[in-house]
Protein backbone atom coordinates (compact mmCIF):
# COMPACT_ATOMS: atom_id res chain seq x y z
CA UNK A 1 0.00 0.00 0.00
CA UNK A 2 2.89 2.41 1.03
CA UNK A 3 4.73 1.29 -2.15
CA UNK A 4 1.38 2.30 -4.19
CA UNK A 5 0.62 5.38 -2.67
CA UNK A 6 4.81 6.21 -3.02
CA UNK A 7 4.38 5.44 -6.76
CA UNK A 8 1.13 7.66 -6.50
CA UNK A 9 2.80 10.47 -5.10
CA UNK A 10 5.97 10.77 -7.14
CA UNK A 11 3.74 10.12 -10.55
CA UNK A 12 2.27 13.45 -9.24
CA UNK A 13 5.59 14.59 -9.08
CA UNK A 14 6.51 13.46 -12.52
CA UNK A 15 3.45 14.82 -14.09
CA UNK A 16 3.65 18.20 -12.35
CA UNK A 17 7.20 18.35 -14.00
CA UNK A 18 6.22 17.29 -17.30
CA UNK A 19 3.65 19.95 -17.54
CA UNK A 20 5.14 22.74 -20.06
CA UNK A 21 5.23 25.94 -18.35
CA UNK A 22 5.21 29.24 -19.93
CA UNK A 23 7.24 31.80 -18.33
CA UNK A 24 7.35 35.43 -19.67
CA UNK A 25 7.86 38.57 -18.54
CA UNK A 26 6.26 41.68 -20.13
CA UNK A 27 7.47 45.23 -20.55
CA UNK A 28 5.51 48.26 -22.19
CA UNK A 29 8.31 50.09 -24.34
CA UNK A 30 7.56 53.76 -23.49
CA UNK A 31 8.88 56.25 -25.92
CA UNK A 32 9.25 59.71 -23.83
CA UNK A 33 8.69 61.75 -26.95
CA UNK A 34 5.52 61.61 -29.38
CA UNK A 35 6.14 59.31 -31.60
CA UNK A 36 3.73 56.89 -34.39
CA UNK A 37 3.43 53.64 -32.79
CA UNK A 38 3.72 52.08 -36.12
CA UNK A 39 7.58 54.05 -36.39
CA UNK A 40 8.32 52.56 -32.43
CA UNK A 41 7.48 49.33 -34.07
CA UNK A 42 9.47 49.46 -37.18
CA UNK A 43 12.38 51.15 -34.96
CA UNK A 44 12.11 47.89 -32.20
CA UNK A 45 12.26 45.42 -35.37
CA UNK A 46 15.15 47.08 -36.91
CA UNK A 47 16.92 46.93 -33.66
CA UNK A 48 16.13 43.08 -32.98
CA UNK A 49 17.41 42.73 -36.92
CA UNK A 50 20.36 44.47 -35.93
CA UNK A 51 21.21 42.27 -32.73
CA UNK A 52 21.10 39.21 -35.44
CA UNK A 53 17.96 38.26 -33.97
CA UNK A 54 16.70 35.24 -36.18
CA UNK A 55 12.63 36.43 -37.15
CA UNK A 56 10.40 33.62 -36.36
CA UNK A 57 6.30 35.26 -37.81
CA UNK A 58 5.17 38.66 -38.54
CA UNK A 59 1.36 38.83 -37.94
CA UNK A 60 -1.46 41.48 -38.52
CA UNK A 61 -4.68 40.74 -36.42
CA UNK A 62 -7.59 42.02 -37.93
CA UNK A 63 -10.00 40.52 -35.69
CA UNK A 64 -11.89 41.16 -32.74
CA UNK A 65 -8.88 43.49 -32.32
CA UNK A 66 -6.34 45.46 -34.78
CA UNK A 67 -2.73 44.20 -32.93
CA UNK A 68 0.43 43.45 -34.81
CA UNK A 69 2.60 41.03 -33.49
CA UNK A 70 6.15 40.25 -34.28
CA UNK A 71 7.60 36.83 -33.15
CA UNK A 72 11.75 36.12 -32.77
CA UNK A 73 13.29 32.71 -32.04
CA UNK A 74 15.90 32.97 -29.50
CA UNK A 75 17.56 29.69 -28.80
CA UNK A 76 17.06 26.56 -27.69
CA UNK A 77 18.48 24.45 -25.08
CA UNK A 78 18.26 21.45 -23.96
CA UNK A 79 19.63 19.47 -20.61
CA UNK A 80 21.48 15.79 -20.88
CA UNK A 81 18.70 13.00 -21.08
CA UNK A 82 16.26 15.04 -22.19
CA UNK A 83 14.86 16.12 -18.66
CA UNK A 84 14.30 19.64 -19.80
CA UNK A 85 14.22 21.72 -22.42
CA UNK A 86 13.56 25.37 -23.11
CA UNK A 87 12.70 27.25 -26.14
CA UNK A 88 13.23 30.81 -25.67
CA UNK A 89 11.07 33.77 -27.78
CA UNK A 90 10.59 37.14 -28.31
CA UNK A 91 7.19 38.48 -28.63
CA UNK A 92 6.62 42.40 -30.19
CA UNK A 93 3.49 43.54 -29.45
CA UNK A 94 1.63 46.75 -30.96
CA UNK A 95 -1.90 46.41 -30.00
CA UNK A 96 -5.20 48.51 -30.42
CA UNK A 97 -4.33 50.90 -27.88
CA UNK A 98 -1.00 51.99 -29.34
CA UNK A 99 1.04 50.93 -26.93
CA UNK A 100 3.78 48.65 -27.86
CA UNK A 101 5.13 45.78 -25.61
CA UNK A 102 7.77 43.20 -25.23
CA UNK A 103 7.52 39.73 -24.03
CA UNK A 104 10.20 37.65 -23.31
CA UNK A 105 8.67 34.16 -23.03
CA UNK A 106 10.55 31.23 -22.07
CA UNK A 107 8.57 27.72 -22.98
CA UNK A 108 9.69 25.04 -20.72
CA UNK A 109 9.24 22.38 -17.89
CA UNK A 110 9.78 24.40 -15.17
CA UNK A 111 7.73 27.02 -13.87
CA UNK A 112 9.95 29.93 -12.50
CA UNK A 113 9.93 34.09 -11.92
CA UNK A 114 11.18 35.83 -15.00
CA UNK A 115 13.10 38.45 -13.17
CA UNK A 116 12.71 42.11 -15.05
CA UNK A 117 15.75 43.37 -13.82
CA UNK A 118 17.75 40.29 -15.77
CA UNK A 119 16.83 41.93 -19.12
CA UNK A 120 18.00 45.33 -17.97
CA UNK A 121 21.41 45.17 -20.21
CA UNK A 122 19.76 44.02 -23.52
CA UNK A 123 17.00 46.94 -22.71
CA UNK A 124 19.52 49.14 -22.33
CA UNK A 125 21.05 48.08 -25.79
CA UNK A 126 18.07 47.77 -27.43
CA UNK A 127 17.00 51.82 -26.27
CA UNK A 128 20.59 53.05 -27.31
CA UNK A 129 20.19 51.74 -30.49
CA UNK A 130 16.76 53.46 -30.70
CA UNK A 131 18.02 56.91 -29.78
CA UNK A 132 20.64 56.67 -32.90
CA UNK A 133 18.13 55.47 -34.94
CA UNK A 134 15.24 57.50 -34.00
CA UNK A 135 16.57 60.28 -31.90
CA UNK A 136 13.87 59.44 -28.96
CA UNK A 137 14.69 58.12 -25.48
CA UNK A 138 12.67 55.20 -24.39
CA UNK A 139 11.98 53.66 -21.08
CA UNK A 140 10.54 49.75 -20.19
CA UNK A 141 8.48 49.23 -18.06
CA UNK A 142 7.63 45.83 -16.35
CA UNK A 143 4.02 44.90 -16.25
CA UNK A 144 3.69 42.88 -13.74
CA UNK A 145 1.73 39.39 -14.80
CA UNK A 146 -1.97 39.07 -14.21
CA UNK A 147 -3.79 35.91 -11.98
CA UNK A 148 -3.67 32.75 -14.70
CA UNK A 149 -6.91 32.49 -16.72
CA UNK A 150 -9.05 29.58 -18.13
CA UNK A 151 -7.47 28.14 -20.65
CA UNK A 152 -8.85 29.07 -24.20
CA UNK A 153 -8.27 27.08 -27.38
CA UNK A 154 -5.37 27.82 -29.32
CA UNK A 155 -6.91 29.44 -32.32
CA UNK A 156 -3.88 30.52 -34.34
CA UNK A 157 -2.56 28.12 -36.83
CA UNK A 158 0.88 27.20 -36.67
CA UNK A 159 2.99 25.96 -39.25
CA UNK B 1 19.58 8.24 -3.16
CA UNK B 2 21.93 6.84 -5.85
CA UNK B 3 21.76 8.76 -9.49
CA UNK B 4 21.35 5.34 -10.80
CA UNK B 5 18.64 4.21 -7.96
CA UNK B 6 16.65 8.28 -8.97
CA UNK B 7 16.83 7.42 -12.49
CA UNK B 8 15.04 4.31 -11.96
CA UNK B 9 12.38 5.53 -10.01
CA UNK B 10 11.88 8.46 -12.46
CA UNK B 11 11.68 6.12 -15.38
CA UNK B 12 8.91 3.76 -13.33
CA UNK B 13 6.83 6.84 -12.34
CA UNK B 14 6.79 8.06 -16.15
CA UNK B 15 5.32 4.82 -17.19
CA UNK B 16 3.22 4.52 -13.88
CA UNK B 17 1.98 8.34 -14.62
CA UNK B 18 1.55 7.09 -18.49
CA UNK B 19 -0.73 4.37 -17.45
CA UNK B 20 -3.05 6.19 -15.55
CA UNK B 21 -3.64 9.65 -17.48
CA UNK B 22 -3.45 7.67 -21.46
CA UNK B 23 -4.53 9.96 -24.24
CA UNK B 24 -7.64 8.84 -24.60
CA UNK B 25 -8.38 12.35 -27.18
CA UNK B 26 -7.88 11.77 -30.56
CA UNK B 27 -7.43 14.67 -33.53
CA UNK B 28 -10.48 14.58 -36.07
CA UNK B 29 -8.57 16.12 -38.89
CA UNK B 30 -9.90 17.21 -42.78
CA UNK B 31 -8.53 19.47 -45.34
CA UNK B 32 -10.29 20.35 -48.31
CA UNK B 33 -8.46 22.54 -50.62
CA UNK B 34 -10.28 25.13 -53.70
CA UNK B 35 -9.94 23.49 -57.25
CA UNK B 36 -8.76 26.84 -58.42
CA UNK B 37 -6.37 29.46 -57.92
CA UNK B 38 -8.30 32.73 -56.32
CA UNK B 39 -6.43 35.55 -58.11
CA UNK B 40 -5.21 38.31 -55.74
CA UNK B 41 -8.00 40.75 -56.01
CA UNK B 42 -10.38 38.31 -55.13
CA UNK B 43 -8.80 36.33 -52.26
CA UNK B 44 -9.98 39.32 -49.66
CA UNK B 45 -13.38 39.39 -51.11
CA UNK B 46 -13.89 35.70 -51.08
CA UNK B 47 -12.43 35.57 -47.58
CA UNK B 48 -14.96 37.91 -46.46
CA UNK B 49 -18.22 35.55 -48.09
CA UNK B 50 -16.71 32.86 -46.43
CA UNK B 51 -16.68 34.36 -43.24
CA UNK B 52 -20.60 35.46 -43.82
CA UNK B 53 -21.13 31.79 -44.59
CA UNK B 54 -20.17 29.99 -41.38
CA UNK B 55 -21.38 32.78 -39.44
CA UNK B 56 -24.88 32.40 -41.14
CA UNK B 57 -24.07 28.30 -40.17
CA UNK B 58 -23.78 29.12 -36.62
CA UNK B 59 -19.69 29.00 -36.21
CA UNK B 60 -18.35 32.02 -34.40
CA UNK B 61 -15.46 33.91 -35.75
CA UNK B 62 -12.81 34.08 -32.90
CA UNK B 63 -9.83 35.47 -34.70
CA UNK B 64 -8.85 36.70 -38.25
CA UNK B 65 -5.20 37.75 -39.25
CA UNK B 66 -2.76 38.18 -41.39
CA UNK B 67 0.31 36.23 -41.59
CA UNK B 68 3.09 38.36 -43.37
CA UNK B 69 6.28 36.52 -42.39
CA UNK B 70 7.54 33.38 -43.45
CA UNK B 71 4.43 33.57 -46.01
CA UNK B 72 1.49 35.56 -46.53
CA UNK B 73 -1.72 33.88 -45.43
CA UNK B 74 -4.96 35.85 -44.71
CA UNK B 75 -6.53 33.27 -41.70
CA UNK B 76 -9.75 33.39 -40.31
CA UNK B 77 -10.63 30.56 -37.27
CA UNK B 78 -13.78 29.62 -35.90
CA UNK B 79 -15.04 27.79 -33.25
CA UNK B 80 -17.58 25.04 -33.84
CA UNK B 81 -20.26 25.59 -31.77
CA UNK B 82 -20.21 21.95 -29.56
CA UNK B 83 -22.12 20.65 -26.62
CA UNK B 84 -20.94 19.38 -22.86
CA UNK B 85 -22.16 16.15 -23.74
CA UNK B 86 -20.10 16.43 -27.63
CA UNK B 87 -17.31 16.33 -24.97
CA UNK B 88 -14.44 17.69 -27.88
CA UNK B 89 -11.19 19.92 -27.08
CA UNK B 90 -10.68 22.77 -29.28
CA UNK B 91 -13.33 22.66 -31.85
CA UNK B 92 -12.18 25.25 -34.56
CA UNK B 93 -12.50 25.38 -38.80
CA UNK B 94 -9.58 27.50 -40.59
CA UNK B 95 -10.21 29.41 -43.69
CA UNK B 96 -6.71 30.16 -45.06
CA UNK B 97 -5.85 31.98 -47.93
CA UNK B 98 -2.50 31.61 -49.25
CA UNK B 99 -0.03 33.79 -51.21
CA UNK B 100 -0.18 31.36 -53.98
CA UNK B 101 -4.14 31.56 -53.88
CA UNK B 102 -4.59 28.64 -52.31
CA UNK B 103 -7.68 28.21 -50.30
CA UNK B 104 -7.89 25.72 -47.36
CA UNK B 105 -10.88 24.90 -45.06
CA UNK B 106 -9.33 23.08 -42.46
CA UNK B 107 -11.26 21.06 -39.52
CA UNK B 108 -9.76 20.34 -36.28
CA UNK B 109 -10.94 19.03 -33.07
CA UNK B 110 -10.14 16.57 -30.66
CA UNK B 111 -13.00 14.18 -29.21
CA UNK B 112 -12.62 11.22 -26.77
CA UNK B 113 -11.82 7.92 -28.93
CA UNK B 114 -14.81 6.15 -27.54
CA UNK B 115 -17.23 8.54 -29.07
CA UNK B 116 -18.73 9.02 -31.95
CA UNK B 117 -16.80 10.71 -34.77
CA UNK B 118 -17.52 14.15 -35.59
CA UNK B 119 -19.18 15.04 -38.47
CA UNK B 120 -17.07 16.39 -41.73
CA UNK B 121 -18.37 20.38 -41.69
CA UNK B 122 -17.50 21.01 -45.32
CA UNK B 123 -18.64 18.07 -46.64
CA UNK B 124 -22.11 18.54 -45.07
CA UNK B 125 -22.18 21.64 -46.51
CA UNK B 126 -19.97 21.73 -49.92
CA UNK B 127 -23.32 22.10 -51.75
CA UNK B 128 -23.87 25.12 -50.51
CA UNK B 129 -20.26 26.09 -49.92
CA UNK B 130 -19.52 25.77 -53.52
CA UNK B 131 -22.75 27.76 -54.58
CA UNK B 132 -21.28 30.98 -52.34
CA UNK B 133 -17.59 30.75 -53.48
CA UNK B 134 -18.93 30.62 -57.28
CA UNK B 135 -20.88 34.00 -56.60
CA UNK B 136 -17.53 35.65 -55.44
CA UNK B 137 -14.93 34.07 -57.97
CA UNK B 138 -17.27 32.83 -60.67
CA UNK B 139 -16.10 29.98 -62.91
CA UNK B 140 -16.35 26.28 -61.90
CA UNK B 141 -15.02 25.95 -58.19
CA UNK B 142 -14.40 22.37 -56.39
CA UNK B 143 -13.58 21.46 -52.89
CA UNK B 144 -11.41 18.60 -52.73
CA UNK B 145 -10.08 16.23 -49.87
CA UNK B 146 -7.05 16.81 -49.84
CA UNK B 147 -5.56 14.07 -46.95
CA UNK B 148 -2.18 15.37 -46.53
CA UNK B 149 -3.48 18.74 -45.99
CA UNK B 150 -0.22 19.74 -47.70
CA UNK B 151 0.38 22.84 -49.55
CA UNK B 152 -0.36 25.54 -48.27
CA UNK B 153 -0.42 26.61 -44.11
CA UNK B 154 -2.54 24.44 -41.62
CA UNK B 155 -3.27 25.12 -38.35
Amino acid sequence: MNCWLAKLGLSGLVLLAACTSINKATFAIEPQEPVASDEMLRGVEECFRTLGVELQRKTDFLYPETRKETTYFLGHRELPLALQSTYRHAVLRLEHSGILYVDWVEITDLRRELKPEFFGPLHAKIAAELKTRLGIDVVFQFIPPTPPQEARPQTRAAD
Amino acid sequence: MRPCSRLLALAACISTSGGLTGCAYVEYRRTYALSVSVPETERAPLSDALDHFFAQRGLVLKQKYRDLYPRNVLASAFEIPRTRADDRRDPLLFVTTSDNGLVQLIQSEWYFDTKREPEDLVALAKPELLKAITATIGGKPNLIFDPRGAGGRSP
